[in-house]
């Protein structure tokens, strides 16, 4: 185990690697380059700008000299941000893993609850409701469920503020997160459901309450434990793409977080930028899974490796 | 002089200034006539002084926070930028030897008086006003104005607008120094001609006589740079904590793609800005600026074109509104070199098919003006209206039929699929749905239409790869040369529409050696009157752009200064006289 | 998801090996037929496709022209003549949405139907081809796995437009029904969506290659082509059934998202992503043209999601109630 998990570790460095690599070509094989203007720019500026952004050698050159540099943890310089592209990460990655987080933490406990209940509560009032819930959540563009969102709460009932986002103001958390963590929180409640249902139904539950257990200590002390362990192992990807998901919220309620980035570079052509957040986000999608694939092994030792 | 407008990005195209290489010359000789023209154009207030121009109402207060929608610049360095939200966010901060007001024209701002010419016109000599600070207390002397335009010529700073300052001797040889050694770079920083003779005067030397060249030290690429902090020009310009300001604001932070927040300089050199403090708040999303506007937490912002008539029609946001018109026209550019663009009754054909009225109406909620003049009516002259050349090129299904049957494809009989690309923004979406539909509905043919995104947009652009293409052209000085030289003159520079005409050339070659001004400015009217009634070279003419925003009522300044120096707010030219109730 | 294969793998040892397949899916069929809400769900979203291709067919249905623009109804509200009134160039909602819906369906399932190509043959050949090819694929796999979709998306949106490449270059479609910019957005989503399935078929296999029942009709002589795709292939489509079926409204969710950040359809094509899109600009004027479209999603949506989750329940004997 210990092994698998060490030779998984250093697995990350080729598949960052291999990452990096296809991106690079990938971005420069994009049609357009960063300084493509409506009103183009004269050749001796394009000249000036494409040595100072090391861009003037073959896609080739440019390819070694970016691996020399990533090597030793320089990402260069961002041409619409005119920063290093690991302090622009720098200051917008905290902001993000709040977000990410928060929502991560709404959707866990919004999930599970909704999830517990509505299995307890098979076809009651209380399964309808939280299905009802988990329906909206999953099913419309978070996009959307923003929008509306604000017009109602934040311009209509004026609870919330519409832009920003400081950590501890729960005006500017709640409909940011909620936006966000709405649709994972619907995905984990349909899985706890399902699987608390099929909990329920084993014998060891018949067992507890033929001994006489209180229904609330059969759910407590049995189900729950039990059916969480299929929840647990979706997790690892919903963080995953809580923290690489953040764009729309981002924009939307004009957060200053790295997920705006992430679209923007590409748009902008702002080829520093669009390498650091691929491979920040390839890292925790790779790290997430690495965590789900270890958990697997832990849940169910009968899984070789 | 410079009309300098970028835009939003997500409701327009960022349009950066690139003035011409040919503007220096043509600009020479003939620019203040241009502005005088701006100036009846504006109106006569003769008794407007500089400080306290456009009479706002009621008393100034000082003290007051303002919280503003504003779209990220590229870059804080003036030596470097080209977008109108950089330029407009510098001037705030910073300010050159003069300065322009709402005329365009330039009056003494860190210098002491209008500059002193030799007779042969290529040395200026500029006095500036003693005992100015930066915003650190360091003397700012005329040193810091010379590494300023050294930054611009400085091939490791890599200025976008070095084209304006390259009549300076010098500049240009220093600029195409890419590949030089350190050492060969610094010997032509050194040749670069501007040179402080003492602390407060500072002398320019021009390759050729440039009566506007006092315009040019008004312009941010001409900013002092603080030599104290920035010891090199092509050093990379620091952090916004880490620098120093001249202009009536300065810089306390800076968030990405979150805010700036500017608050007063005091050491600048008159009277203080009313505002203790600016921030400048980041939101590319025009929806989400309103939503922060009625919520208020921004207090003036470019209006959301998608809901203008909710606006309008708001009894409250009605009032708040504020329309002023730009200097940009649209059109469907067409690649001429192409079957059957070519053709002047296809050309004729699509443009007749073309509703304008209705295309503003329905898609831009009425914000534009449907306009068949390539040149605005302000600079086209005074005779020619928006819809002066309605009756040869302007709306008219019937006589759009008999133009493609002409060409040989009546009814649409054998007319190829043409490509129109354009970016995802609402304005370009909406135009090309419509235009989709009316040219089939009045002719009969089809066109696809290719959603690419901006850079892609703009490089097909560039290398020709289009039949149709919904672009235009956003005025950078207030001459009618401006609109055209470059764009529609054989092998002009921004020709990528494929024009080659032999009476338009013919009339270009009067015009660029014409002495006679007004004689000039007629025969570049002359073009644009070619270019509009047989809409050979900018395509169906749509509209022209207007800005709109939000103002709250307390808030004093945008609306009473909106001007067409504007940056990117209405006003912006000016900060330190906006103030709050 | 890939968490999804410990929670969906497919027991079967349960069954004796002279059951033929069709019992298989009969009594799968039979189990299905029993869960009402997946039942409904598959009615709905039946009727929901034959009228989305219906009304293409019977403009007595489709009633307007999805492109014909009407100037003097702009923007209006749910009304007699406009069912669910019209958006900002006057077009008809109805008629829009219908369209919208055919278009999202054929992404969301020729999506699928990428990952499904993409996503057997990469499973299959790991878990059967020996060490040496499951290393390269598998790491093949984790590097799709592990990058970032959009990211690759927008990248290969940008890429593959402007070609002059058949069946993805502009002009007349050449497969019907499929312009090339559809088939360039099927290929994106697709080509970043097949690592889970991949994975999933791989965990299948390898269970089933030492499954009783494989390992008997290895011993009775059976030929490998044989066993693969008369035991193996079979046994393995449930699970690659229940994923395709969650991966529909995924694909129909992710092109919506590409419509919000400016690289969605070009007009006049409109899929519900592009609609949602232009409505939630409008949602001032007229809250309707967002509603519409993003009900119409939540309808595939769930519908998807409810038929994904009978089928598992279904296909999966142990949770027999």
């Amino acid at each position: 185990m210990t092994l698998y998990i060490i030779r998984r570790v250093l697995m990350l460095v080729p598949l960052l690697w291999a990452i990096a690599t296809v991106t690079f070509f990938l971005m420069h094989a994009v049609p357009g380059g960063p300084f493509d203007q409506e009103k183009p720019l004269s050749p001796d500026t394009i000249a000036a700008l494409e040595q100072k952004y090391a861009l003037d050698g073959s896609v080739g050159e440019q390819y070694v000299t970016f691996i020399g540099n990533l090597v030793q943890g320089d990402l260069g310089l961002s041409f619409r941000q005119n920063r290093d592209v690991t302090d622009v990460i720098r200051d917008g990655l905290p902001t993000t893993l709040q977000l990410g987080l928060c929502a991560f933490v709404f959707a866990t406990v919004v999930g599970m609850t909704l999830g517990v209940f509505s299995a307890v509560n098979q076809n009651g009032p209380l399964d309808y409701v939280s299905v009802f819930v988990a329906t909206i959540g999953a099913s419309v563009p978070n996009f959307v469920l923003a929008t509306f969102f604000v017009l109602f709460f934040a311009l209509r009932l004026g609870w919330f503020d519409v832009i920003g986002w400081e950590f501890g103001n729960y005006r500017q958390m709640v409909l940011p997160v909620v936006a966000l963590g709405l649709f994972p929180a619907a995905f984990i409640a349909r899985i706890t459901r399902a699987s608390m249902l099929e909990v329920l139904q084993q014998d060891y539950i018949r067992t507890a309450r033929a001994k006489g257990l209180l229904e609330i200590n059969v759910v407590r002390g049995h189900a729950i434990r039990n059916a969480m362990i299929p929840v647990l192992t979706v997790l690892g990807p919903i963080l995953a793409a809580l923290i690489t998901g953040t764009f729309v919220v981002e924009q939307y309620f004009g957060i200053a977080g790295i997920g705006r980035y992430y679209v923007e570079s590409v748009a902008s052509r702002d080829y520093g930028m669009i390498m650091g957040t691929t491979l920040l986000y390839a890292f925790v999608i790779a790290v997430m899974n690495l965590l789900v694939d270890v958990s697997y092994g832990i849940v169910n030792p009968r899984i070789r490796y | 002089m410079a009309r300098l407008n970028g835009g939003a990005p997500r409701t327009e195209e960022e349009v950066p200034n690139k003035l011409s290489k040919k503007f220096r010359l043509l600009f020479t000789v003939f620019a203040m006539l241009a502005i005088s023209l701006i100036a009846v154009a504006c109106g006569d207030d003769d008794d407007d002084d500089d400080d306290d121009s456009t009479g706002t109402t009621g008393d100034p207060k000082q003290g007051g926070e303002l919280v503003l929608q504003y779209v990220e610049p590229e870059s804080f360095d003036p030596h470097w930028s080209h977008f109108a939200q950089d330029i407009g966010v510098q001037r705030m901060v910073w300010r050159g030897l003069y300065n322009l007001n709402e005329k365009n024209e330039a009056v003494p701002e860190m210098a002491a008086e209008a500059p002193q010419v030799s007779s042969d016109g290529k040395t200026y000599t500029v006095k500036m006003r003693a005992g100015l600070k930066w915003s650190d207390g360091e003397p700012l002397t005329a040193k810091d104005f010379v590494a300023g335009i050294q930054r611009t010529c400085d091939p490791d700073n890599a200025g976008t607008y070095k084209d304006t300052i390259s009549n300076i001797v010098g500049c240009d040889e220093f600029y195409s120094a890419v590949d030089k050694t350190a050492e060969e770079k610094a010997k032509l920083r050194e040749a670069v001609g501007v040179n402080a003779t003492d602390d407060t005067t500072l002398a320019f030397k021009l390759e050729n006589p440039q009566p506007t060249f006092t315009l040019v030290l008004a312009l941010w690429m001409t900013f002092p740079s603080p030599s104290h902090i920035v010891k090199n020009s092509g050093d990379p310009w620091p952090a916004v904590t880490e620098l120093a300001y001249n202009g009536p604001f300065k810089i306390e932070s800076y968030t990405a793609k979150d805010s700036a927040v500017l608050v007063r300089n005091d050491n600048w050199h008159r009277e203080p800005a009313y505002l203790d403090k600016v921030t400048l708040r980041y939101i590319d999303q025009l929806d989400v600026a309103e939503n922060a506007y009625r919520a208020n937490q921004l207090q003036i912002t470019r209006a959301n074109l998608t809901s203008l008539n909710v606006i309008k029609a708001d009894p409250t946001l009605g009032k708040e509104f504020l329309q002023v018109p730009g200097v940009t026209s649209r059109a469907v550019h067409m690649n001429l070199e192409r079957e059957p663009l070519d053709d002047y009754n296809v050309r004729l054909a699509l443009s007749r098919a073309t509703d304008r009225e209705t295309l503003n109406r329905v898609a831009f909620q009425g914000a534009y003006i449907p306009s068949s003049t390539w040149m605005p009516p302000l600079v086209a002259g005074g005779d020619v209206s928006e819809s002066g050349y309605d009756g040869t090129v302007g709306f008219d299904p019937e006589a759009a039929k008999k133009s493609l049957a002409d060409a040989g494809y009546p009814d649409g009989d054998g007319f190829p699929v043409l490509t129109m690309v354009i970016s995802d923004v609402p304005d370009r979406r909406a135009t090309a749905e419509f235009l989709k539909e009316q040219w089939k509905k009045h002719l009969n043919i089809d066109i696809t239409v290719d959603v690419v995104d901006s850079r892609t947009r703009s490089a097909r652009f560039t290398a020709m790869d289009y039949d149709l293409f919904p672009g235009g052209w956003t005025q950078d000085y207030p001459d009618p040369e401006n609109w055209v030289s470059g764009l529609f003159n054989t092998g002009g520079t921004n020709n990528y529409y494929g024009v080659s005409d032999e009476a338009l050339d013919e009339v270009f070659e009067k015009a660029k050696f014409n002495t006679n001004d007004e004689e000039r400015r007629d025969q570049y009217r002359e073009i644009n009157a070619m270019l509009s009634e047989n809409p050979m070279l900018a395509g169906p003419i749509l509209y022209q752009e207007s800005f709109n925003y939000l103002i709250k009522p307390g808030l004093h300044g945008p609306r009473e200064l909106a001007a067409p120096v504007d940056a990117f707010l209405a006003g912006d030219w000016a900060i330190e006289k906006w103030w709050l109730e | 998801m890939a968490a999804s294969q410990s929670t969906t793998t497919l027991d079967l040892s349960g069954f004796s090996f002279h059951t033929k397949q069709r019992g298989l899916w009969l009594q799968a069929m039979d189990r299905l037929r029993r869960n009402k809400v997946a039942v409904l769900a598959g009615v709905v979203l039946i009727t929901v496709t034959v009228l989305a291709f219906g009304t293409e067919l019977f403009p007595a249905i489709e009633r307007y022209p999805p492109h014909d623009q009407q100037f003097e109804q702009l923007l209006a509200k749910p009304n007699a003549d406009h069912w669910l009134g019209t958006d900002n160039l006057g077009r008809d909602t109805w008629a829009r949405v219908w369209e919208g819906m055919r278009i999202s369906l054929k992404i969301g399932i020729g999506t699928q139907i990428v990952v499904l190509v993409i996503g057997l043959s990469v499973g299959a050949c790991a878990a059967l081809g020996g060490k040496f090819s499951d290393n390269i694929l598998m790491r093949l796999t984790d590097l799709i796995y592990a990058f970032p979709d959009l990211l690759a998306i927008i990248l290969m949106r940008a890429i593959l437009t402007e070609r002059d490449w058949p069946i993805i270059g502009s002009g007349s479609p050449q497969i019907p029904g499929l312009p090339g910019i559809l088939v360039q957005v099927i290929v994106a989503i697709g080509i970043v969506s097949w690592a889970t399935l991949a994975r999933l078929v791989r965990g299948q296999m390898l269970d089933l290659k030492n499954a009783d029942y494989v390992l008997a009709a290895r011993a009775i002589g059976a030929r490998s082509p044989r066993i693969v795709f008369t035991h193996m292939l079979p046994n393995t489509l449930g699970p690659v059934i229940v994923a395709v079926t969650f991966g529909i409204p995924a694909a129909i969710f992710a092109e919506t998202f590409l419509g919000f950040i400016g690289f969605g359809l070009p007009p006049p094509t409109a899929s519900l992503g592009t609609l949602v899109r232009e409505g939630q600009q409008f949602v001032r004027v007229s809250e309707w043209m967002v509603i519409v479209p993003s009900l119409a999603i939540a309808v595939l949506t769930l519908c998807f999601t409810f038929l994904g989750d009978g089928l598992r329940d279904a296909l999966d004997p142990r949770t027999r109630k």
